[in-house]
Protein backbone atom coordinates (compact mmCIF):
# COMPACT_ATOMS: atom_id res chain seq x y z
CA UNK A 1 0.00 0.00 0.00
CA UNK A 2 1.57 3.41 -1.18
CA UNK A 3 1.88 6.38 1.34
CA UNK A 4 -0.73 8.95 0.96
CA UNK A 5 1.76 11.53 0.36
CA UNK A 6 3.36 10.12 -2.65
CA UNK A 7 -0.42 11.33 -4.45
CA UNK A 8 0.51 15.36 -2.67
CA UNK A 9 2.61 16.10 -6.15
CA UNK A 10 0.35 14.72 -8.51
CA UNK A 11 -2.98 16.40 -6.77
CA UNK A 12 -1.56 19.65 -6.51
CA UNK A 13 -0.33 19.57 -10.17
CA UNK A 14 -4.32 18.46 -10.64
CA UNK A 15 -5.16 21.38 -8.75
CA UNK A 16 -3.27 23.81 -10.37
CA UNK A 17 -4.65 22.87 -13.92
CA UNK A 18 -7.58 22.56 -12.94
CA UNK A 19 -7.78 19.65 -13.77
CA UNK A 20 -11.00 18.26 -13.14
CA UNK A 21 -10.33 14.83 -14.38
CA UNK A 22 -7.73 14.07 -12.80
CA UNK A 23 -8.64 15.36 -9.65
CA UNK A 24 -11.35 12.49 -9.40
CA UNK A 25 -9.18 10.34 -10.95
CA UNK A 26 -6.89 10.74 -7.81
CA UNK A 27 -9.64 11.26 -5.27
CA UNK A 28 -11.23 7.92 -6.06
CA UNK A 29 -7.38 6.02 -5.83
CA UNK A 30 -6.45 7.17 -2.16
CA UNK A 31 -10.79 6.66 -1.27
CA UNK A 32 -9.84 3.22 -1.97
CA UNK A 33 -6.84 3.22 0.24
CA UNK A 34 -7.38 5.41 3.46
CA UNK A 35 -10.15 6.99 5.19
CA UNK A 36 -11.36 10.41 4.23
CA UNK A 37 -9.96 12.07 7.36
CA UNK A 38 -6.71 10.85 6.16
CA UNK A 39 -7.19 12.21 2.68
CA UNK A 40 -8.22 15.76 4.28
CA UNK A 41 -5.51 15.84 6.80
CA UNK A 42 -2.42 14.05 4.61
CA UNK A 43 -3.62 15.15 1.16
CA UNK A 44 -5.98 18.05 0.46
CA UNK A 45 -4.61 20.35 2.99
CA UNK A 46 -1.22 19.80 2.50
CA UNK A 47 -1.77 20.45 -1.56
CA UNK A 48 -3.41 23.43 -0.51
CA UNK A 49 -0.95 24.94 1.70
CA UNK A 50 1.67 24.31 -0.57
CA UNK A 51 -0.56 26.12 -3.34
CA UNK A 52 -1.45 29.08 -0.55
CA UNK A 53 2.99 29.23 0.03
CA UNK A 54 3.21 29.61 -3.54
CA UNK A 55 1.17 32.36 -4.00
CA UNK A 56 3.11 34.19 -1.69
CA UNK A 57 6.47 33.73 -3.32
CA UNK A 58 4.59 34.91 -7.16
CA UNK A 59 4.48 31.28 -8.84
CA UNK A 60 0.46 30.81 -8.76
CA UNK A 61 -2.12 33.73 -9.23
CA UNK A 62 -5.22 34.37 -6.82
CA UNK A 63 -7.95 32.50 -9.41
CA UNK A 64 -5.79 29.14 -9.50
CA UNK A 65 -6.06 29.33 -5.53
CA UNK A 66 -9.64 30.02 -5.23
CA UNK A 67 -10.78 27.58 -8.00
CA UNK A 68 -8.26 24.77 -6.14
CA UNK A 69 -10.05 25.47 -2.90
CA UNK A 70 -13.40 25.37 -4.94
CA UNK A 71 -12.81 21.82 -6.44
CA UNK A 72 -11.28 21.09 -3.41
CA UNK A 73 -14.87 21.60 -1.46
CA UNK A 74 -17.03 20.28 -3.70
CA UNK A 75 -14.78 16.56 -3.49
CA UNK A 76 -15.15 17.42 0.10
CA UNK A 77 -18.85 17.26 0.32
CA UNK A 78 -18.95 14.55 -1.67
CA UNK A 79 -16.02 12.72 0.64
CA UNK A 80 -17.62 12.94 3.94
CA UNK A 81 -20.00 14.81 5.75
CA UNK A 82 -18.85 17.90 7.54
CA UNK A 83 -20.21 16.54 11.00
CA UNK A 84 -17.45 13.72 10.38
CA UNK A 85 -14.69 15.83 10.45
CA UNK A 86 -15.64 18.80 12.34
CA UNK A 87 -13.04 19.81 15.31
CA UNK A 88 -14.55 18.85 18.29
CA UNK A 89 -15.17 21.56 21.32
CA UNK A 90 -14.07 24.18 18.66
CA UNK A 91 -13.75 27.60 20.13
CA UNK A 92 -16.10 30.28 18.19
CA UNK A 93 -14.44 31.66 15.06
CA UNK A 94 -15.69 34.72 12.62
CA UNK A 95 -15.13 35.88 9.61
CA UNK A 96 -15.02 39.43 7.76
CA UNK A 97 -14.72 42.08 5.38
CA UNK A 98 -14.60 45.22 7.54
CA UNK A 99 -16.18 48.43 5.80
CA UNK A 100 -15.24 47.17 2.42
CA UNK A 101 -17.45 44.66 -0.32
CA UNK A 102 -14.56 42.92 -1.12
CA UNK A 103 -15.23 39.47 -0.84
CA UNK A 104 -12.77 36.94 -2.76
CA UNK A 105 -9.88 36.68 0.40
CA UNK A 106 -12.44 36.04 3.16
CA UNK A 107 -13.67 33.17 0.45
CA UNK A 108 -10.75 31.75 -0.46
CA UNK A 109 -10.11 31.41 3.77
CA UNK A 110 -13.82 29.82 4.56
CA UNK A 111 -13.53 27.03 2.08
CA UNK A 112 -10.46 26.36 3.16
CA UNK A 113 -11.16 26.52 6.79
CA UNK A 114 -14.05 24.35 5.82
CA UNK A 115 -11.74 21.42 4.33
CA UNK A 116 -9.77 21.84 7.14
CA UNK A 117 -12.94 20.94 9.70
CA UNK A 118 -13.37 24.51 11.31
CA UNK A 119 -17.14 25.60 11.12
CA UNK A 120 -16.91 29.67 10.57
CA UNK A 121 -19.93 32.60 11.38
CA UNK A 122 -19.65 34.19 8.20
CA UNK A 123 -20.34 38.02 9.28
CA UNK A 124 -20.48 39.26 5.52
CA UNK A 125 -19.34 41.85 3.28
CA UNK A 126 -18.93 45.86 3.86
CA UNK A 127 -20.30 45.22 7.82
CA UNK A 128 -19.57 48.25 10.42
CA UNK A 129 -17.53 48.26 13.53
CA UNK A 130 -20.54 48.76 15.63
CA UNK A 131 -22.44 45.57 14.04
CA UNK A 132 -19.60 43.54 14.29
CA UNK A 133 -18.96 44.54 17.85
CA UNK A 134 -22.32 43.51 18.36
CA UNK A 135 -22.08 40.21 16.72
CA UNK A 136 -18.99 38.94 18.35
CA UNK A 137 -20.51 40.17 21.84
CA UNK A 138 -23.33 37.99 21.24
CA UNK A 139 -21.94 35.28 19.63
CA UNK A 140 -19.01 34.59 22.04
CA UNK A 141 -16.42 35.32 19.29
CA UNK A 142 -13.18 33.93 20.59
CA UNK A 143 -10.93 34.43 16.98
CA UNK A 144 -12.23 37.03 14.55
CA UNK A 145 -11.05 36.84 11.16
CA UNK A 146 -10.71 40.09 9.27
CA UNK A 147 -10.22 40.17 5.41
CA UNK A 148 -10.03 43.51 3.53
CA UNK A 149 -8.54 45.04 0.07
CA UNK A 150 -8.57 49.01 0.96
CA UNK A 151 -6.29 50.64 3.02
CA UNK A 152 -9.28 52.78 5.12
CA UNK A 153 -10.79 49.71 5.76
CA UNK A 154 -7.50 48.26 7.03
CA UNK A 155 -7.09 51.07 9.37
CA UNK A 156 -10.45 51.15 10.92
CA UNK A 157 -8.82 47.85 12.63
CA UNK A 158 -7.54 50.13 15.07
CA UNK A 159 -10.64 51.04 16.10
CA UNK A 160 -11.98 47.94 16.52
CA UNK A 161 -9.40 46.64 18.99
CA UNK A 162 -10.10 49.56 20.91
CA UNK A 163 -14.12 49.06 21.28
CA UNK A 164 -13.09 45.14 21.84
CA UNK A 165 -10.63 46.04 24.69
CA UNK A 166 -13.04 48.49 26.29
CA UNK A 167 -15.52 46.36 26.52
CA UNK A 168 -13.39 43.56 27.73
CA UNK A 169 -14.02 41.10 25.36
CA UNK A 170 -11.51 38.69 24.79
CA UNK A 171 -11.46 38.39 20.83
CA UNK A 172 -8.43 37.71 18.63
CA UNK A 173 -8.34 39.34 15.73
CA UNK A 174 -6.12 37.80 12.74
CA UNK A 175 -5.88 40.24 9.53
CA UNK A 176 -5.05 39.50 5.86
CA UNK A 177 -5.42 41.18 2.72
CA UNK A 178 -3.48 43.65 0.60
CA UNK A 179 -2.98 46.63 2.47
CA UNK A 180 -1.06 43.88 5.17
CA UNK A 181 0.85 42.65 2.07
CA UNK A 182 2.33 45.75 1.32
CA UNK A 183 2.79 47.08 4.11
CA UNK A 184 3.89 44.39 6.46
CA UNK A 185 4.06 46.26 9.91
CA UNK A 186 0.19 47.64 9.65
CA UNK A 187 -1.41 44.86 11.10
CA UNK A 188 0.78 45.73 14.13
CA UNK A 189 -0.05 49.69 13.83
CA UNK A 190 -3.55 48.47 14.11
CA UNK A 191 -3.32 46.86 16.99
CA UNK A 192 -3.98 43.34 15.40
CA UNK A 193 -3.40 40.02 17.17
CA UNK A 194 -2.12 38.41 14.13
CA UNK A 195 -1.81 38.43 10.49
CA UNK A 196 -1.71 35.43 7.81
CA UNK A 197 0.23 36.05 4.09
CA UNK A 198 -2.48 33.53 2.96
CA UNK A 199 -5.01 31.58 3.63
CA UNK A 200 -2.78 28.52 4.85
CA UNK A 201 -0.78 30.60 7.52
CA UNK A 202 -4.57 31.99 8.58
CA UNK A 203 -4.83 28.26 9.46
CA UNK A 204 -1.70 27.44 10.95
CA UNK A 205 -2.45 30.69 13.02
CA UNK A 206 -5.75 29.35 14.29
CA UNK A 207 -4.47 25.94 15.14
CA UNK A 208 -1.13 27.92 16.70
CA UNK A 209 -3.93 30.33 19.01
CA UNK A 210 -6.54 27.22 19.75
CA UNK A 211 -3.48 24.12 20.71
CA UNK A 212 -3.86 22.45 18.00
CA UNK A 213 -7.56 21.01 18.70
CA UNK A 214 -8.45 17.69 17.29
CA UNK A 215 -11.56 16.28 15.52
CA UNK B 1 16.81 74.12 -14.43
CA UNK B 2 14.37 71.90 -16.68
CA UNK B 3 13.44 73.65 -19.93
CA UNK B 4 10.81 70.60 -21.71
CA UNK B 5 7.62 71.00 -21.00
CA UNK B 6 5.90 67.94 -19.44
CA UNK B 7 4.60 66.68 -22.64
CA UNK B 8 8.40 67.14 -24.39
CA UNK B 9 9.55 65.15 -21.47
CA UNK B 10 6.95 62.32 -21.81
CA UNK B 11 7.11 61.66 -25.01
CA UNK B 12 10.73 62.25 -24.96
CA UNK B 13 10.61 59.31 -22.47
CA UNK B 14 8.54 57.37 -24.28
CA UNK B 15 11.02 57.04 -26.95
CA UNK B 16 13.54 55.23 -24.69
CA UNK B 17 15.76 58.39 -24.47
CA UNK B 18 16.91 60.49 -21.69
CA UNK B 19 15.16 63.78 -21.63
CA UNK B 20 15.93 66.25 -18.74
CA UNK B 21 14.12 65.12 -15.50
CA UNK B 22 12.38 61.65 -14.80
CA UNK B 23 9.34 62.38 -15.31
CA UNK B 24 7.40 62.12 -12.19
CA UNK B 25 3.33 60.77 -12.26
CA UNK B 26 1.62 60.50 -8.97
CA UNK B 27 -1.85 59.32 -9.19
CA UNK B 28 -3.32 61.46 -6.72
CA UNK B 29 -7.04 61.67 -6.89
CA UNK B 30 -8.59 61.57 -3.99
CA UNK B 31 -6.61 64.10 -2.74
CA UNK B 32 -7.72 66.78 -5.02
CA UNK B 33 -10.63 67.02 -2.19
CA UNK B 34 -8.70 68.09 0.55
CA UNK B 35 -7.20 70.65 -2.42
CA UNK B 36 -10.73 71.99 -2.32
CA UNK B 37 -11.74 71.25 1.27
CA UNK B 38 -14.18 69.14 -0.32
CA UNK B 39 -15.90 66.19 0.82
CA UNK B 40 -14.40 63.55 -1.82
CA UNK B 41 -18.09 62.87 -2.71
CA UNK B 42 -18.73 66.30 -3.10
CA UNK B 43 -15.24 66.19 -5.28
CA UNK B 44 -16.52 64.00 -7.62
CA UNK B 45 -19.79 65.06 -8.18
CA UNK B 46 -18.58 68.13 -10.70
CA UNK B 47 -16.15 67.69 -13.53
CA UNK B 48 -15.19 71.39 -12.82
CA UNK B 49 -13.73 70.04 -9.58
CA UNK B 50 -11.94 67.48 -10.85
CA UNK B 51 -10.67 69.79 -13.49
CA UNK B 52 -9.18 72.52 -10.54
CA UNK B 53 -8.19 69.73 -8.32
CA UNK B 54 -6.24 68.25 -10.89
CA UNK B 55 -4.19 71.62 -11.84
CA UNK B 56 -3.65 72.59 -8.41
CA UNK B 57 -1.91 69.13 -7.90
CA UNK B 58 -0.20 69.33 -11.04
CA UNK B 59 1.44 72.97 -9.89
CA UNK B 60 2.07 72.10 -6.49
CA UNK B 61 3.76 68.41 -6.73
CA UNK B 62 5.05 69.40 -9.92
CA UNK B 63 4.15 66.31 -11.79
CA UNK B 64 4.66 65.67 -14.90
CA UNK B 65 0.81 64.81 -16.13
CA UNK B 66 -2.37 65.03 -14.82
CA UNK B 67 -5.18 62.17 -14.56
CA UNK B 68 -8.76 62.25 -15.31
CA UNK B 69 -9.73 59.30 -13.12
CA UNK B 70 -12.37 60.38 -10.59
CA UNK B 71 -12.83 56.57 -9.37
CA UNK B 72 -12.40 53.07 -11.02
CA UNK B 73 -16.14 51.81 -10.60
CA UNK B 74 -17.50 55.30 -12.84
CA UNK B 75 -17.65 52.61 -15.93
CA UNK B 76 -19.92 50.29 -13.36
CA UNK B 77 -22.14 53.24 -12.30
CA UNK B 78 -22.89 53.97 -16.47
CA UNK B 79 -23.62 50.03 -16.93
CA UNK B 80 -26.27 51.00 -13.83
CA UNK B 81 -24.23 50.06 -10.88
CA UNK B 82 -24.67 52.25 -7.34
CA UNK B 83 -21.83 53.81 -5.75
CA UNK B 84 -20.71 53.93 -2.45
CA UNK B 85 -18.35 57.02 -0.90
CA UNK B 86 -16.51 57.34 1.69
CA UNK B 87 -15.01 60.31 3.69
CA UNK B 88 -11.70 58.63 3.18
CA UNK B 89 -11.27 56.53 0.65
CA UNK B 90 -11.75 55.39 -3.05
CA UNK B 91 -15.58 55.75 -4.13
CA UNK B 92 -16.56 52.17 -4.40
CA UNK B 93 -19.34 49.69 -5.97
CA UNK B 94 -22.17 48.96 -3.50
CA UNK B 95 -22.35 45.57 -5.10
CA UNK B 96 -22.25 43.78 -8.83
CA UNK B 97 -24.86 44.44 -11.58
CA UNK B 98 -24.49 40.83 -12.94
CA UNK B 99 -26.17 38.91 -9.93
CA UNK B 100 -26.47 35.40 -11.94
CA UNK B 101 -24.34 34.60 -14.87
CA UNK B 102 -27.28 34.49 -17.41
CA UNK B 103 -27.65 38.24 -16.66
CA UNK B 104 -24.82 38.94 -18.78
CA UNK B 105 -27.09 37.78 -22.14
CA UNK B 106 -29.35 40.38 -21.19
CA UNK B 107 -26.43 42.61 -20.57
CA UNK B 108 -25.92 45.52 -23.17
CA UNK B 109 -22.72 48.26 -23.03
CA UNK B 110 -23.89 52.00 -21.89
CA UNK B 111 -23.94 54.69 -24.81
CA UNK B 112 -21.08 56.49 -23.66
CA UNK B 113 -22.50 60.43 -25.49
CA UNK B 114 -25.89 59.18 -22.89
CA UNK B 115 -24.27 58.68 -19.73
CA UNK B 116 -24.10 61.08 -17.37
CA UNK B 117 -21.30 59.36 -14.98
CA UNK B 118 -19.15 59.49 -17.98
CA UNK B 119 -20.38 62.88 -19.17
CA UNK B 120 -18.12 64.21 -15.68
CA UNK B 121 -15.28 62.68 -16.90
CA UNK B 122 -15.58 63.55 -20.49
CA UNK B 123 -16.23 67.01 -19.34
CA UNK B 124 -13.05 67.46 -16.81
CA UNK B 125 -11.22 66.25 -19.82
CA UNK B 126 -11.99 68.85 -21.99
CA UNK B 127 -11.76 71.40 -19.54
CA UNK B 128 -8.29 70.20 -18.62
CA UNK B 129 -7.17 70.71 -22.43
CA UNK B 130 -8.49 74.22 -22.24
CA UNK B 131 -6.31 75.18 -19.46
CA UNK B 132 -3.32 73.04 -20.53
CA UNK B 133 -3.23 72.67 -23.93
CA UNK B 134 0.07 70.40 -24.95
CA UNK B 135 2.21 71.71 -22.59
CA UNK B 136 1.28 68.34 -20.19
CA UNK B 137 -0.36 65.39 -21.03
CA UNK B 138 -4.11 64.36 -19.85
CA UNK B 139 -4.03 60.54 -18.85
CA UNK B 140 -7.44 59.06 -19.22
CA UNK B 141 -8.67 55.83 -17.39
CA UNK B 142 -10.48 52.73 -18.67
CA UNK B 143 -10.72 49.45 -17.02
CA UNK B 144 -9.74 46.60 -19.29
CA UNK B 145 -12.72 44.23 -20.47
CA UNK B 146 -10.64 41.60 -19.23
CA UNK B 147 -10.82 43.41 -15.33
CA UNK B 148 -14.11 45.08 -15.31
CA UNK B 149 -15.94 41.99 -14.48
CA UNK B 150 -14.65 41.81 -10.46
CA UNK B 151 -16.53 44.82 -10.54
CA UNK B 152 -19.61 43.86 -13.09
CA UNK B 153 -20.68 40.53 -10.89
CA UNK B 154 -17.74 39.88 -8.38
CA UNK B 155 -14.37 38.44 -8.44
CA UNK B 156 -15.30 34.74 -7.34
CA UNK B 157 -17.98 34.24 -9.50
CA UNK B 158 -15.83 35.97 -12.56
CA UNK B 159 -13.22 33.66 -12.11
CA UNK B 160 -15.67 30.70 -12.35
CA UNK B 161 -16.71 31.80 -15.22
CA UNK B 162 -13.20 32.38 -16.79
CA UNK B 163 -12.74 28.60 -16.20
CA UNK B 164 -16.33 26.96 -16.54
CA UNK B 165 -18.12 28.92 -18.87
CA UNK B 166 -16.33 30.13 -22.28
CA UNK B 167 -19.46 30.97 -24.33
CA UNK B 168 -20.57 33.37 -21.56
CA UNK B 169 -16.68 34.83 -20.89
CA UNK B 170 -16.54 35.27 -24.66
CA UNK B 171 -19.68 37.14 -24.72
CA UNK B 172 -18.53 39.54 -21.90
CA UNK B 173 -15.59 40.18 -23.14
CA UNK B 174 -17.16 41.35 -26.73
CA UNK B 175 -19.82 43.24 -24.90
CA UNK B 176 -16.67 45.04 -22.71
CA UNK B 177 -14.44 45.48 -25.62
CA UNK B 178 -16.98 47.40 -27.60
CA UNK B 179 -17.77 50.27 -24.67
CA UNK B 180 -13.97 50.18 -23.71
CA UNK B 181 -12.86 50.99 -27.32
CA UNK B 182 -15.92 53.64 -27.49
CA UNK B 183 -15.73 54.85 -24.33
CA UNK B 184 -11.25 55.46 -24.77
CA UNK B 185 -12.15 56.82 -27.92
CA UNK B 186 -14.33 59.43 -26.69
CA UNK B 187 -11.92 60.47 -24.54
CA UNK B 188 -9.25 61.07 -26.92
CA UNK B 189 -11.79 62.67 -28.80
CA UNK B 190 -12.05 65.36 -25.76
CA UNK B 191 -8.29 65.73 -25.28
CA UNK B 192 -6.99 63.08 -23.44
CA UNK B 193 -3.49 62.26 -24.64
CA UNK B 194 -3.41 58.50 -23.46
CA UNK B 195 -4.87 55.93 -22.40
CA UNK B 196 -4.26 54.23 -19.14
CA UNK B 197 -5.62 50.67 -19.98
CA UNK B 198 -6.20 49.04 -15.78
CA UNK B 199 -5.82 45.46 -16.28
CA UNK B 200 -4.78 43.47 -12.89
CA UNK B 201 -6.39 40.37 -13.69
CA UNK B 202 -4.07 39.88 -16.47
CA UNK B 203 -0.91 40.58 -13.75
CA UNK B 204 0.30 36.82 -12.90
CA UNK B 205 -0.85 37.28 -9.24
CA UNK B 206 -4.56 36.73 -10.34
CA UNK B 207 -4.22 34.36 -12.84
CA UNK B 208 -1.08 32.04 -14.78
CA UNK B 209 0.38 33.09 -17.64
CA UNK B 210 -0.88 30.26 -19.52
CA UNK B 211 -4.21 31.58 -18.47
CA UNK B 212 -3.34 35.37 -19.45
CA UNK B 213 -2.24 34.47 -22.75
CA UNK B 214 -5.03 32.96 -23.70
CA UNK B 215 -7.32 35.25 -21.86
CA UNK B 216 -5.84 38.30 -20.91
CA UNK B 217 -3.09 38.82 -23.25
CA UNK B 218 -5.49 38.51 -26.48
CA UNK B 219 -8.12 41.17 -25.50
CA UNK B 220 -5.68 43.61 -24.80
CA UNK B 221 -3.58 43.32 -28.13
CA UNK B 222 -6.93 43.67 -30.34
CA UNK B 223 -8.45 46.49 -27.81
CA UNK B 224 -5.53 48.68 -27.73
CA UNK B 225 -5.52 47.66 -31.93
CA UNK B 226 -8.77 50.01 -31.47
CA UNK B 227 -7.89 52.68 -29.36
CA UNK B 228 -7.10 55.65 -31.82
CA UNK B 229 -4.36 57.53 -29.71
CA UNK B 230 -1.28 55.47 -26.93
CA UNK B 231 -1.92 53.73 -24.75
CA UNK B 232 0.06 52.35 -21.22
CA UNK B 233 -1.15 49.55 -19.49
CA UNK B 234 -1.18 49.30 -15.63
CA UNK B 235 -1.44 46.11 -13.64
CA UNK B 236 -2.53 47.62 -10.21
CA UNK B 237 -0.25 47.08 -7.70
CA UNK B 238 0.00 42.94 -9.68
CA UNK B 239 3.17 41.49 -10.61
CA UNK B 240 4.13 41.70 -13.65
CA UNK B 241 7.83 40.49 -14.32
CA UNK B 242 6.82 36.84 -15.92
CA UNK B 243 4.56 38.49 -18.65
CA UNK B 244 6.60 41.57 -19.61
CA UNK B 245 7.88 40.39 -22.96
CA UNK B 246 4.09 39.18 -23.46
CA UNK B 247 2.82 42.85 -22.51
CA UNK B 248 5.13 44.37 -24.88
CA UNK B 249 3.87 42.40 -27.67
CA UNK B 250 0.06 44.05 -26.85
CA UNK B 251 1.13 47.49 -28.74
CA UNK B 252 1.29 49.42 -25.33
CA UNK B 253 4.01 51.96 -24.50
CA UNK B 254 4.11 52.14 -21.19
CA UNK B 255 3.77 49.57 -18.46
CA UNK B 256 2.35 49.86 -14.37
CA UNK B 257 4.23 48.12 -12.19
CA UNK B 258 4.28 46.74 -8.43
CA UNK B 259 5.82 47.45 -5.50
CA UNK B 260 6.17 43.42 -4.91
CA UNK B 261 8.97 43.59 -7.68
CA UNK B 262 12.92 44.46 -7.65
CA UNK B 263 12.94 47.92 -10.19
CA UNK B 264 16.22 47.09 -11.50
CA UNK B 265 14.56 43.61 -12.52
CA UNK B 266 11.93 45.38 -14.40
CA UNK B 267 13.93 48.16 -15.74
CA UNK B 268 16.17 45.43 -17.41
CA UNK B 269 12.92 43.52 -18.40
CA UNK B 270 11.34 46.54 -20.25
CA UNK B 271 14.62 48.05 -21.57
CA UNK B 272 14.28 49.71 -25.00
CA UNK B 273 10.47 47.58 -25.09
CA UNK B 274 8.06 49.42 -22.92
CA UNK B 275 8.50 52.38 -20.85
CA UNK B 276 8.62 51.52 -17.10
CA UNK B 277 6.18 53.50 -14.75
CA UNK B 278 6.26 52.87 -10.88
CA UNK B 279 7.05 51.53 -8.06
CA UNK B 280 6.44 53.55 -4.95
CA UNK B 281 4.47 51.60 -2.58
CA UNK B 282 1.77 53.65 -1.60
CA UNK B 283 0.22 51.83 1.00
CA UNK B 284 3.57 52.47 3.32
CA UNK B 285 3.76 56.44 2.02
CA UNK B 286 1.70 57.59 4.69
CA UNK B 287 4.02 56.68 6.98
CA UNK B 288 7.53 58.10 5.15
CA UNK B 289 9.64 60.33 6.71
CA UNK B 290 11.38 62.93 4.69
CA UNK B 291 14.54 61.52 4.81
CA UNK B 292 13.40 58.03 3.90
CA UNK B 293 10.81 59.65 1.22
CA UNK B 294 14.15 61.40 -0.64
CA UNK B 295 16.13 57.71 -0.12
CA UNK B 296 13.20 55.58 -1.61
CA UNK B 297 13.10 58.04 -4.55
CA UNK B 298 16.87 58.40 -5.22
CA UNK B 299 17.03 54.91 -5.35
CA UNK B 300 14.72 54.59 -7.74
CA UNK B 301 15.81 57.02 -9.93
CA UNK B 302 19.24 55.24 -9.88
CA UNK B 303 17.91 52.00 -11.06
CA UNK B 304 15.52 52.59 -13.38
CA UNK B 305 16.40 56.15 -14.86
CA UNK B 306 19.24 55.36 -16.47
CA UNK B 307 18.88 55.21 -20.35
CA UNK B 308 15.49 57.18 -20.27
CA UNK B 309 12.81 54.97 -20.62
CA UNK B 310 11.76 55.30 -17.09
CA UNK B 311 8.72 57.22 -15.52
CA UNK B 312 8.64 57.45 -11.35
CA UNK B 313 4.66 56.54 -10.67
CA UNK B 314 3.47 55.03 -7.16
CA UNK B 315 2.45 51.32 -8.02
CA UNK B 316 -1.59 52.28 -7.69
CA UNK B 317 -3.88 54.83 -6.93
CA UNK B 318 -2.70 57.84 -3.98
CA UNK B 319 -4.07 56.39 -0.69
CA UNK B 320 -5.81 59.28 0.61
CA UNK B 321 -4.09 58.54 3.88
CA UNK B 322 -0.72 60.10 2.50
CA UNK B 323 0.05 63.72 3.65
CA UNK B 324 1.14 66.23 1.35
CA UNK B 325 4.39 66.89 3.26
CA UNK B 326 5.47 63.60 1.30
CA UNK B 327 4.23 64.38 -1.73
CA UNK B 328 6.11 67.22 -1.78
CA UNK B 329 9.05 65.20 -0.59
CA UNK B 330 8.82 63.14 -3.56
CA UNK B 331 8.35 65.83 -5.88
CA UNK B 332 11.60 67.70 -4.41
CA UNK B 333 13.61 64.51 -4.44
CA UNK B 334 12.98 64.02 -8.15
CA UNK B 335 14.18 67.70 -8.54
CA UNK B 336 17.15 67.10 -6.79
CA UNK B 337 17.88 63.87 -8.30
CA UNK B 338 16.05 63.71 -11.53
CA UNK B 339 18.03 65.68 -13.60
CA UNK B 340 20.10 63.62 -16.48
CA UNK B 341 22.37 62.68 -17.41
CA UNK B 342 21.97 61.15 -13.64
CA UNK B 343 25.67 61.74 -13.56
CA UNK B 344 25.72 60.57 -9.61
CA UNK B 345 24.45 57.45 -10.24
CA UNK B 346 27.49 54.42 -10.28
Amino acid sequence: MSEIKNYIKDFEKALLQINRIRIEEIINQVKEQFQPIQIIDDLISPALQNIGNKWDKGIVGLAQIYMAARICEDFLDKLISFKEIKRKDQVKIAIAVLEDYHGLGKTIIQMLLHTSGYEIIDYGIGISIEDLITHIKKDNIEILLISTLMLRSALKIKNLKEKINEIGLNTKIIVGGAPFIFDRELWKTVGADYYGRNASEAIQLISQIIGGQSR
Amino acid sequence: MSSNTSLQRVFTTLSHKETDKVPLFLIVTMHGAKELGMSIKEYFSKASNVVKGQLLMHEKYRTDCVNTMFYLAVEVEAYGGEIIYYTDGPPNLLKPIIRKKEDIKRLTSPDVKESKPLEKVINAIGGLKDELQDSAPIIALVVSPFSIPVMQMGFDKYIELIYEDKELFTTLMEINQEFCINYSNAQLEAGATMICYVDPVSSPTIISRELYLETGFKIAKETISKINGPVGIHLASGRALPIIDDVAQTGTLVLGTSSLEDLSELKNACRNKITLLGNLNGNTMPNWTLEQTETIVKDAIAKAGPGGGFILADHHETPFQVPENVLLAISNAVEKWGNYPLEWVE
